[in-house]
């Protein structure tokens, strides 16, 4: 499957979004300049995953020495073109918040380059389902696409950032707790959204009128899908349910969690990538 | 994109000519060098049917089966083309050809996913895309693409599309082809006998590995 370094790139990118929207939404709504130091320092956490998931997608050109030429594509407003464009952007964003805190420079303008950063990290999500909502692949072609890559950097980014909360518990006290919660509610939101969001989705994909039945175009599909299925809701599910009942510093479980849905969400994308099936 | 060719080329195929011994696919290997596993020209063979028995132990069918022979459609509306993020993948503005500069290409295989038709293939030697290119070369040096002229059933022809569709008509919806309205093909089918409209789910490709 030539596709799997794209599975790599989207799956990692939309995590390293959530991950950035859920950390800076904290940034954005904290006074204390102490707290804000501790949360400023597990922003780098969003650069790695960006950047793994970049290197995934060149790895995944034939001419990776070209990359350079997506920009020409600009003109006639290619999906992916605008895509690229875009990772690179909300990478530069991110990037320059976290250069500006870290020498302290401009410090009235910081919020304003994180909100700019949050922003692009929200069309980076759009830019992603655009490039595969093409109406020639009717088992892209829909809202489901662009559903499941939000889901995506909410199921993976909520419980990462609760883990890299609770690895500075020590730092952050009685706010890391209060946060936790917080998540969990969130979390507890997003876990339905996805239990309900994702049978209708293959429920849809079993009603399409194509030549072949999507749901069993490969032999190993159906325990791909009943694997990231139970993942996700295991793995979500028991960080939701230990956090909302108290249970807010177990690293390891956050660790747990976290681990158990990026499998589910890889699990989805290779029977995501696995649909574009030939109309003809 | 956007911008009209001067002329727009285009291919004729008579699937009820046709038989499917796929000379045009070889020649096009031939001509054109191309390694294992890269088809510029493909041959679907659509089949279907199914057999009754009566009472009386004899049986009835309405099995079927054509072919069509499909390269690359050079459409109004390439979605190669549009998905492209280089450019290397562009219409030609002098005979509405599209084809792929092997310079430019990075090899991201967008194109392939886009394309309805199964034009652009991957090579994995030279690692960046390719695809028919009608041949330009031989036809401005007058002659036909080296399918058409290898055809031993004389079921394709080329040239200009209005010309081929003022001779052979409108055609271009036929299974397992998609709906021609999703990229506007330069293409004129003539319909076998047993040919089914596009979007027909009584038949299937049968010939899967080759195509």
């Amino acid at each position: 499957m030539h596709e799997l370094s794209l599975v790599f790139f989207t799956v990692l990118a939309q995590s390293a979004v959530g991950l950035f929207l859920v950390l800076a939404c904290l940034l954005m709504f904290n006074k204390d300049s102490r707290r804000q130091q501790v949360l400023n320092r597990l922003l780098p956490a969003v650069i790695i995953l960006l950047g793994i998931s970049a290197v995934a997608a060149v790895t995944h050109l034939g001419q990776p020495l070209r990359a350079v030429n997506v920009i020409f594509g600009l003109e006639h407003l290619s999906p992916l073109s605008i895509e690229i464009i875009t990772t690179s952007l909300f990478g530069g964003a991110a990037f320059t918040y976290l250069l500006m805190v870290h020498f302290g420079l401009l410090k009235p303008l910081q919020k304003l380059v994180l909100a700019g950063a949050m922003a692009l990290g929200l069309a980076l999500l759009w830019a992603i389902a655009n490039v595969y909502t093409l109406d020639t692949v009717p088992t892209w072609n829909s809202g489901w696409t662009t559903f499941q890559f939000v889901m995506t950097a909410f199921v993976v980014g909520i419980p990462a950032a609760a883990l890299l909360l609770r690895m500075q518990a020590g730092n952050l006290g009685v706010f890391q707790k209060n946060a936790d919660r917080a998540l969990a509610t969130v979390g507890f939101i997003a876990l339905g959204l996805v239990m309900v969001g994702y049978p209708l989705y293959l429920f849809w994909l079993g009603q399409m009128d194509l030549a072949l039945n999507p749901l069993a175009l490969l032999d190993y599909h159906g325990g791909l899908v009943l694997a990231r299925l139970a993942l996700l809701y295991a793995g979500l599910g028991i960080w939701v349910i230990g956090a909302t009942r108290g249970n807010n510093t177990a690293t390891g479980l956050a660790a747990v969690s976290t681990v158990m849905v990026l499998i589910a969400e890889l699990c989805g994308r290779i029977f995501f990538y696995d649909l574009q099936m030939p109309i003809m | 994109m956007a911008q009209r060719a001067e002329k727009q080329l285009g291919f004729f195929v008579d699937t009820a000519k046709c038989t499917g011994c796929k000379t045009c696919q070889l020649s096009c290997k031939d001509e054109n060098d191309l390694k294992v596993g890269v088809n510029w020209r493909r041959v679907y063979e659509y089949a279907g049917g199914s057999w009754v028995q009566h009472q009386d132990g004899t049986f009835d069918q309405n099995v079927f089966t054509y072919y069509t022979s499909i390269s690359c459609n050079h459409c109004a509306k390439p979605a190669c083309a549009q998905a492209c993020p280089t450019g290397a993948m562009h219409k030609r503005a002098n005979d509405g050809l599209v084809v792929v500069n092997q310079d430019v290409c990075i090899g991201c295989r967008y194109c392939e996913m886009a394309c309805p038709y199964g034009a652009p293939q991957f090579d994995a030697q030279k690692k960046v895309m390719t695809k028919c290119d009608g041949c330009y070369d031989r036809v401005e040096a007058g002659k036909m693409p080296i399918c058409i002229d290898s055809c031993p059933l004389r079921a394709l022809d080329f040239g200009p599309i209005e010309e081929l569709r003022a001779r052979y008509g409108t055609e271009a919806d036929i299974a397992p082809l998609p709906d021609s309205s999703l990229t506007g093909p330069s293409l004129v089918l003539k319909a076998n006998r047993n040919a089914k409209p596009s979007g027909d789910r009584t038949g299937q490709i049968i010939n899967t590995r080759e195509v």
